[in-house]
C-alpha cells in the first residue's frame, strides 16, 4: 500500500500546477476580449458614459494584467464576479445550470456503457460476423458524424414525423434534493416525472454518446481479442477450465483500459454538450455559454469554461487513481 | 525484397509507380544522386502504395478526401449562383425562390430562406472548410512537434515544464476552449481586417468571398486561431512520447559522438523517424478539424454571415420542424462525406505505415498468390 500512497502524492503534486495553469488560461481568454465590452454591457452606442465608467471600474478593465489576474482569482475564490446582464454571481448561475448538463452526460454515459461494452464483447467473440462489421463501421462513422446533424435527423424523425418526443422544457419533480431532475424524481418516487425525463433526455443522450459508443465498442473488442490470445488464457485452457470461466478471466483484464477511456470520454461529452444542448434546446451549462457569446457576456463565458475545465481535471484525477487501484502496474 | 517480388501488378500500381517516378524526378532536379542513394527508401514507398492499392476502403477514403479538396478549390468557380441574394432581388420573384424544395425553381438541392441556391452555398462552404483545414493543421502540428521534440530530447526540467503546460491546455475540452477563444477574438480580428487593404484582398481570394464580405470572415478566422490553441497539445504529447523511445537508439548516440548540434539531431535525425505516426494522426485530424470547425460555426450561427456548412445547418434548423429538411440534411451530408473520407484513408494508412501490420498485409497477399500458382500446376 505504500506504493499507492507514493503514486497518489505524485499525482496530487502534478495536479496543483495544472490547476493554477487552468486559472491562468481562463484569464487569458478574458484578456483576449475585444477592446471595450463595457460599452456593450451598458447598453450599446447610446450608453451613459457614467455607467460605462462605473463598469470599467467595477471589472478593472483599464488596470494592468497582473492586477486584473488578481481580481480574477479573487473573484473566482470568493464568487464575487457579477454577471453584467443580471447581477447574479456568475459561478452561482453556472452551477445552477450544471445539474441539467450532468443529467445529459449521465444519459450519454449510460449508452456508452450498456451499448458500447456489450457490442464490443460480442464483436470480439464473433469476429468477422455482421455485428463485428457493425462495430467497426460504427467506430468510423461515429467520429465522422457532425452531432448537430445527427440530432436534427432524430428531431425530424421522432418529433416532426412520429411525434414521440418532446423538445421543450425540463420536467422537474416537486422536491429539490440534488438538483438533478431524474435523480430527485427517483428519490421522491415521482415515477411519471422519471418517465418524462427519460423521454426528454433519451435522444439527446444517445446523440451525445453516439461517437463514444463506437469508440468504446472498438476498444473493448480489441483489448478483449488481445486478452483472449494471451498466455494466461492459453494456460487456463490447458488446465481445462470451462469456457465461461476462461472468458470471465479475459474480460476482467480486457475492461481495465475501458475505465481510462470512459474517463476521457467524459471530457469529450462535456465538450459536446454545447452543441447537443443547442440542438435539443436543453437549458444546461453549454447552452448558457452559447447564449453568453451572443450577448457578449464574457464573465459568464469564462466562468463556464473554467468550471468545465475544473470538472474535467478532477474527473481525470479520479480516473487515474481508480486506474492505479485496479491495475497495480501503472503505479511508478 | 523488391516491390515486384511481392505483388502482381494492377492498373492502380502502374499509376502509383508513375506517381513515385514523378516525385523522384522532381527531387533529382535539386539533388543529383538522391535516387541512387535512397533506392531502398523509394522501394519502400512503392510497397506502401501497393499495399494501399489493395485496400478498397483506403482507396475509397482517398477518393472522397481528395474530392473534398478538389471541390474546395474549384467550388466557388463552378457554383451556378452567387452566395448572396442580390441575384434574387434582381429577378423580383422572391416568393418563388423562398425555401423551394430540391429540384424546383432550377435549384438542384433547394433554396434557403433568402432564396439562395443551396448547392451554390455548399460549394462556397467547401472552400471555407478547406481553408480552415489548410490553415489549422500545419501550424498546430508544427508547434506541437517542436514542443514535443524539445521536451522529449532534453528531458528533465524542460520536459516537466513543457508537459505541465501541455496538461493545462489538455485540461479543457477542446471544443469549449475553442468556443471561448473564438468568441473573444472575433472583434479583434475583424478590426485587423478592416484596417488592412492587403488582408482584405488576401482573405477574399482565399475564402472565395467578395471583398465586401472579407470582414464577415472574421468569425471563421477566429475559429481557426482558436483551433491552433487547441490542436497543438495532442501532437506535443505524442511527439514527446515517440522522441523518448527514439533517443535511446544507437544512431542518436553516434550523432552526439560525431559532435552534431542538438537541433540538427532533433530535426534531421529523430524527426524523420517519428514522422510515421504523426502523419497518420494528421490524416485522421483533417476530419477532426472539418468537424470541429463546422461545430463551432454552427454554435456561432448567426454571427457567421458567409456560407459555411455548420452555419447553413444552424440557419436552416428553424425550418426543420416545418418539414423543410434539405437545409439541414445536405450540408450535414457534405460534412459527413468529407470527414468520413479522410477517416477511412487515415485508418488504412495507419495499417500501411506501421511496419508490423504492413508486413502481414504483404505476407497475406503473397501467400495467396503462391497458392493460386500451386492450383494451376
Amino acid at each position: 500500500m505504500a506504493d499507492i500512497k507514493r503514486f497518489l502524492a505524485r499525482r496530487a503534486l502534478t495536479f496543483i500546477p495544472t490547476l493554477i495553469g487552468v486559472t491562468f488560461l481562463a484569464y487569458i481568454i478574458a484578456f483576449a476580449i475585444p477592446a471595450n465590452p463595457a460599452q456593450a454591457w451598458a447598453g450599446g452606442i447610446k450608453a451613459n458614459p457614467e455607467v460605462v465608467a462605473r463598469i470599467i471600474r467595477e471589472y478593472h478593465l483599464n488596470d494592468p494584467w497582473y492586477v486584473q489576474y488578481y481580481y480574477f482569482m479573487k473573484g473566482i475564490l470568493t464568487n464575487s464576479i457579477i454577471d453584467p446582464r443580471w447581477g447574479y454571481p456568475v459561478m452561482t448561475y453556472m452551477l445552477s445550470r450544471f445539474p441539467i448538463t450532468f443529467q445529459l452526460t449521465l444519459f450519454a454515459l449510460f449508452f456508452l456503457i450498456v451499448l458500447g461494452i456489450p457490442l464490443g464483447i460480442i464483436s470480439a467473440l464473433k469476429k468477422d460476423s455482421w455485428i463485428d462489421a457493425l462495430v467497426r463501421t460504427w467506430a468510423l462513422v461515429g467520429v465522422s458524424v457532425p452531432i448537430f446533424w445527427l440530432g436534427y435527423i432524430f428531431i425530424y424523425i421522432f418529433f416532426y414525423q412520429l411525434g414521440w418526443i418532446n423538445i421543450a422544457g425540463i420536467p422537474y419533480p416537486k422536491v429539490h434534493i440534488t438538483g438533478v431532475p431524474i435523480i430527485d424524481a427517483l428519490l421522491s418516487g415521482e415515477w411519471n416525472i422519471v418517465l418524462e425525463n427519460i423521454k426528454r433526455f433519451i435522444l439527446p443522450g444517445f446523440t451525445l454518446g453516439f461517437a463514444g459508443i463506437g469508440v468504446i465498442a472498438r476498444l473493448v473488442r480489441n483489448s478483449f481479442l488481445e486478452a483472449i490470445s494471451s498466455d494466461y488464457i492459453y494456460f487456463a485452457r490447458m488446465r481445462g477450465l470451462k469456457y465461461r470461466r476462461i472468458m470471465t478471466h479475459a474480460l476482467r483484464n480486457a475492461l481495465v483500459p475501458v475505465v481510462t477511456v470512459l474517463g476521457l470520454q467524459f471530457g469529450g461529452l462535456l465538450g459536446g454538450a454545447p452543441i447537443t444542448e443547442t440542438v435539443f434546446s436543453i437549458p444546461g451549462m453549454g447552452r448558457a455559454m452559447v447564449d453568453a457569446i451572443f450577448s457578449m457576456d464574457f464573465p459568464l463565458l469564462i466562468a463556464g469554461t473554467f468550471l468545465v475545465a475544473i470538472i474535467y481535471v478532477i474527473t481525470n484525477l479520479i480516473v487515474d487513481i481508480l486506474y492505479a487501484v485496479i491495475d497495480p502496474r501503472v503505479r511508478f | 525484397m523488391s516491390a515486384e517480388e511481392v505483388y502482381e501488378k494492377k492498373i492502380l500500381d502502374r499509376f502509383s509507380d508513375a506517381l513515385i517516378a514523378f516525385v523522384v524526378k522532381i527531387i533529382t532536379l535539386f539533388r543529383k544522386d538522391w535516387a541512387k542513394r535512397n533506392k531502398s527508401r523509394i522501394d519502400e514507398w512503392r510497397l506502401m502504395l501497393y499495399a494501399l492499392n489493395r485496400s478498397p476502403i483506403g482507396i475509397a477514403g482517398l477518393v472522397l478526401g481528395l474530392g473534398f479538396v478538389i471541390v474546395g478549390i474549384i467550388g466557388p468557380w463552378i457554383a451556378p449562383h452567387s452566395y448572396d441574394f442580390s441575384y434574387i432581388m434582381a429577378t423580383g420573384k422572391f416568393k418563388e425562390y423562398y425555401l423551394a424544395p430540391p429540384g424546383t425553381g432550377g435549384a438542384l438541392l433547394g433554396t434557403d430562406d433568402l432564396g439562395r441556391d443551396l448547392l451554390s452555398l455548399l460549394l462556397y462552404g467547401a472552400r471555407v472548410s478547406l481553408m480552415a483545414t489548410v490553415l489549422v493543421l500545419p501550424i498546430g502540428i508544427t508547434i506541437g512537434i517542436i514542443i514535443g521534440l524539445i521536451a522529449g530530447y532534453y528531458g528533465g526540467a524542460v520536459d516537466e515544464i513543457l508537459m505541465r503546460l501541455t496538461d493545462v491546455f489538455l485540461a479543457f475540452p477542446g471544443l469549449i476552449l475553442a468556443l471561448a477563444f473564438s468568441s473573444a477574438l472575433t472583434q479583434r480580428i475583424a478590426l485587423a481586417i478592416a484596417h488592412s487593404q492587403f488582408l482584405t484582398s488576401l482573405i477574399s481570394s482565399l475564402f472565395g468571398v467578395k471583398p465586401v464580405d472579407a470582414l464577415n470572415v472574421a468569425p471563421i478566422l477566429s475559429i481557426i486561431v482558436a483551433l491552433w490553441i487547441v490542436w497543438w497539445p495532442g501532437y506535443a504529447r505524442m511527439t514527446r512520447g515517440l522522441t523518448l523511445q527514439e533517443k535511446n537508439n544507437v544512431y542518436v548516440e553516434a550523432s552526439k559522438a560525431l559532435g552534431l548540434s542538438s537541433p540538427s539531431i532533433m530535426f534531421r535525425h529523430i524527426l524523420p523517424n517519428v514522422l510515421g505516426p504523426i502523419i497518420v494522426m494528421m490524416t485522421l485530424d483533417i476530419g477532426g478539424v472539418i468537424l470541429t470547425e463546422a461545430g463551432l460555426s454552427f454554435l456561432m450561427g448567426a454571427m457567421v454571415k458567409i456560407p459555411d456548412w455548420g452555419a447553413i445547418v444552424q440557419a436552416g434548423s428553424q425550418y426543420l420542424v416545418q418539414g423543410k429538411w434539405w437545409l439541414v440534411i445536405f450540408p450535414g451530408l457534405a460534412i459527413l462525406i468529407s470527414v468520413l473520407g479522410w477517416n477511412l484513408f487515415g485508418d488504412s494508412l495507419r495499417d500501411i505505415l506501421d511496419p508490423r501490420t504492413r508486413r502481414s498485409i504483404e505476407f497475406k497477399i503473397k501467400k495467396r498468390k503462391k497458392i493460386e500458382k500451386g492450383e494451376k500446376q
